[in-house]
């Protein structure tokens, strides 16, 4: 932990303070999931992360949402639920919608046009879950913080 | 070197053009995700159809870049055939998208807007 910014007994203040951030029934639409996102990154700074770390959150965040605005709803707007937790050693954020993600379709030319949302997801996020049921998809993205 | 620049319509970002003889610059300020990418593709797909040999983006001044704004790019990319695309980044927000993706192969990323058009085509 000397790692941490500040003093290590200031970081567990920090993390000790930390709620949950719960944001449910968000419509999977752009202009709320900008928001959404904008509401994540206050959050996390918040929650003692540096910007680099923010910028990994947020995006990854983000493209696991966008997601659901794209794929879950067949081109009607559902809601999405985001919650995102600081523990002592990480921080996790779950995104649950109850639609469908669709199977991506592949793309045989050299430059594909799509597909590379799942792609900056796992690359933005320290682990990346996706699990998908009858009653929707829940991601569960974690990032260790030393 | 000529310079010439026009009004681009009103966008949720901020998007400049301006061309230095036959490459087409343009400056982009904002957040590009899904809520900007349509109107991002709508200046790209402008400048394209205005087939320039070169086209920069100058992305020092967005502050977010998701796969929407990728696509747009990669689509602009495969549009112009034989021209390139190029991309100024001094921040990881807008190279990390490139390089974890592996778009930098076709899409060159450079520090500054000089190196972006000084580079021999590839």
């Amino acid at each position: 932990m000397q790692n941490s910014a500040g003093s290590p007994e200031e970081a567990d203040d920090v993390r000790a303070a930390v709620a949950p951030l719960r944001c449910h029934g968000v419509t999977a639409g752009p202009e709320a999931l900008r928001a959404l996102r904008h509401e994540l990154v206050g959050w996390v700074l918040g929650a003692g992360l540096g910007a680099e770390r923010a910028q990994d959150i947020a995006l990854a965040s983000y493209e696991a949402l966008a997601n659901v605005a794209d794929h879950a709803y067949n081109g009607e707007c559902g809601t999405v639920d985001l919650d995102a937790y600081r523990y002592p050693d990480r921080v996790e954020v779950v995104i649950t919608d109850h639609g469908r993600w669709r199977t991506p379709v592949l793309d045989p030319r050299p430059v594909t046009l799509r597909g590379r949302g799942l792609l900056l997801l796992h690359a933005s996020a320290d682990r990346a879950d996706i699990r998908t049921t009858d009653e929707g998809t829940v991601v569960v993205l974690t990032w260790d913080v030393p | 070197m000529t310079s010439s620049s026009r009004d681009l319509p009103p966008s949720e970002l901020l998007v400049t053009l301006e061309w230095r003889d036959k490459a087409a610059v343009l400056r982009v300020v904002g957040e590009i995700d899904l809520l900007s990418a349509p109107e991002f593709e709508d200046v790209v797909t402008g400048v394209v159809a205005d087939r320039p040999e070169l086209l920069v983006v100058d992305l020092r001044s967005v502050t977010f870049l998701c796969s929407a704004g990728l696509q747009v790019l990669a689509g602009a990319h495969r549009s112009l055939g034989t021209s390139d695309v190029r991309v100024v980044s001094d921040s990881t927000v807008t190279t990390r998208p490139f390089t974890s993706t592996g778009l930098d192969t076709w899409i060159g990323v450079f520090p500054t807007l000089e190196q972006a058009l000084a580079s021999p085509a590839t």
